[in-house]
């Protein structure tokens, strides 16, 4: 899906000092890329595709438009990368970008039903789907317990518990410094704790009345 | 701050969970992404050129303006007025469909509505997801099994249903497609629709025409009243409940139902017959023959052609089957409720093979002739001809 706006997608580009633009970019294929160049262009979303589309998949579960919102990421990103300065990753600023996309589609779920596709595995006769399934629903569980929390905070929390990432990281790719990041994480963990206490089936998993 | 500690062994456990969860996206998700941000750029250049035209215009308006105050030109003040007009970024069929997702129906799959435009419904364990492509398609995107699709007023925009195999531009109306591993199916009931596949001609499908591509061979047949019986049916089975349904494209009409089904024993409605047929066909494919039979059973308790169909799709298997009794037992439960029914061609060519199965000669042409002269204009009495030619027998 296109995107409906780019208000804060760059918010990591307009960081750059005025002028210093693409000066300290070395990597002449993401200039290239800036500049409208298709095949630097193909060459972004390769290369970045897995990082992309794994991170919307920790933070949003199962969705099917994923694609849509892959998409929208690499238009938004390539949008942005004129005015990206160089002096992080690219996979950094294609990351911060990633996480304010998921956070509109989260604020977006209310207006649209989320309809959750079926691992192909669960549909196959291979064994150990029915673990497979047991896993996917507890993970559905988790979620829903966590959908009251603010986007911030359960992004953070996703990208932490899910995706393995370090807090700092994190901070980054939200553009919040780490001490506030840690907090999010954290509150997110006691509320999850709090809820799952109440649902016997997930105390185990997380160790609910622990803390 | 050390009371702000993070559970690492919670984190451990859910992201040995994580990797269950979701499936990758396809390969060729990526060629689609890239195609969209090509057309992003490309689109972000016209209007900048655009835009620089306009700021031109209106710099030299404005140098026309102080070199002659005294006599303004009529359009001076609004020097945008002339300039070229910029490509508008959607059309209506896009910015109608923006937003709208499939969503589960009552029919047991999932439906995608765009009020006044088009209906799209998705079999239950079809894979199929809505995609927009800027400034005028709506695509929906068909990894695997079935849609039936009814389109209507698409305001200039193009609809296509893309495939492995291939893509379907819809230049109508009312059909469905299903996509498997090695082929692509089309069923058209109203209007025309273009096949388009990879450095192959495309092909421009009629009403009333079937056709399954598999990889250099195309089979091109008239649909079947069954089939078209079943796309209906799925179409209006999986309506939208009545109280969104106002906006909403009209469900084709259904044919009338000669019984009234089995009285339910409860209050609680019964899954809707099409689904129960979808569930049905899957557990045949699957080998699960008794879920098969039960839930066709099921299904044909209900009304409606997916009904009609459930009972001749009960007996058509259990002929496959070598189980003739029980196919001939599906055939006359068919008979008894639907006496008159949309399939009833379909039926007398069941009876008519049945027959040829157990050898009988005599009684195969007698079952032939029957059915040429109740359904003279059916294709199943085409097939019976050709039975009877094939057996030395002129027509009836």
């Amino acid at each position: 899906m296109p995107p409906d706006d780019t208000g804060d997608v760059n918010q990591l580009a307009r960081t750059a000092p005025a002028g210093a633009a693409m000066a300290a970019v070395t990597d002449d294929w993401v200039t290239r890329a800036a500049a409208g160049d298709p095949a630097a262009q193909e060459r972004l979303i390769r290369e970045q595709w897995p990082r992309v589309e794994g991170l919307l998949a920790r933070m949003l579960g199962p969705r099917a438009d994923l694609e849509d919102l892959v998409q929208t990421v690499f238009i938004e990103t390539v949008r942005a990368l004129p005015r990206f300065r160089g002096d992080s990753k690219v996979s950094t600023f294609v990351g911060g970008i990633t996480v304010r996309v998921a956070m509109r589609a989260m604020r977006a779920r209310g207006r649209a039903p989320r309809v959750v596709p079926l691992p192909s595995q669960l549909l196959s006769s291979e064994p150990g789907p029915e673990r497979r399934a047991e896993a996917v629903e507890l993970l559905q569980r988790v979620r829903a317990l966590l959908e009251d929390l603010s986007e911030v905070k359960r992004v953070a929390f996703m990208l932490w518990a899910l995706e393995g990432m370090a807090v700092d990281e994190i901070a980054t790719l939200m553009g919040a410094s780490v001490p506030a990041t840690r907090s999010r994480i954290f509150y997110a963990q006691k509320e999850l704790r709090t809820r799952a206490a109440r649902h016997p089936e997930l105390r185990a998993l997380i160790g609910a009345g622990d803390g | 701050m050390a009371e702000e500690e993070l559970d690492t062994g919670l984190r451990e456990r859910l992201q040995a969970l994580a990797a269950a969860e979701q499936d990758p996206l396809p390969e060729r998700a990526r060629a689609r992404v890239v195609d969209a941000v090509r057309r992003d750029t490309r689109q972000r250049r016209v209007r900048k050129i655009g835009a620089g035209v306009c700021a031109a215009i209106a710099a030299a308006a404005g140098v026309a303006l102080w070199l002659a105050p005294a006599t303004p030109a009529p359009d001076a003040a609004t020097p945008t007025a002339h300039a070229p007009t910029v490509k508008a970024d959607e059309c209506a069929l896009v910015q109608a469909a923006r937003g709208v997702r499939f969503e589960a129906s009552r029919g047991g799959g999932r439906s995608l509505v765009v009020a006044g435009h088009l209906r799209v419904v998705a079999t239950s364990g079809a894979s199929a997801t809505r995609m927009l492509v800027e400034p005028c398609t709506v695509a929906i995107d068909l990894q695997a099994g079935r849609v039936a699709v009814q389109a209507r007023d698409r305001k200039g925009g193009e609809l296509r249903v893309r495939t492995t195999h291939g893509d379907v531009v819809v230049r109508g109306t009312t059909f469905s497609v299903n996509a498997s591993e090695d082929a692509l199916a089309v069923e058209l009931v109203e209007g025309s629709v273009q096949v388009e596949r990879a450095r192959r001609a495309a092909l421009t499908l009629a009403a009333g025409e079937a056709l399954v591509a598999r990889g250099q061979t195309v089979t091109r047949t008239p649909l079947t009243a069954q089939a078209r019986a079943t796309l209906l049916a799925q179409l209006a089975a999986d309506a939208p409940t009545p109280a969104a349904s106002a906006e909403q494209v009209a469900a084709p009409q259904e044919p009338a139902a000669p019984e009234q089904p089995e009285a339910a024993p409860n209050a609680q409605a019964p899954p809707p017959a099409e689904s129960l047929l979808a569930r049905a066909d899957g557990a045949r494919r699957d080998g699960r023959v008794a879920d098969a039979r039960r839930l066709y059973r099921k299904a044909g308790g209900q009304r409606g052609p997916a009904a009609e169909a459930a009972w001749l799709r009960l007996a058509r298997m259990e002929m496959e089957r070598g189980r003739e009794r029980a196919a001939r037992a599906a055939l006359d439960a068919h008979g008894r409720r639907f006496a008159s029914g949309v399939l009833a061609a379909e039926a007398s060519w069941i009876h008519v093979q049945l027959v040829q199965h157990k050898g009988e000669d005599a009684a195969t042409r007698a079952a032939a002739k029957a059915l040429i002269r109740a359904h003279p204009k059916s294709p199943q009495a085409r097939a019976a001809r050709r039975l009877l030619r094939n057996a030395g027998v002129g027509d009836p």
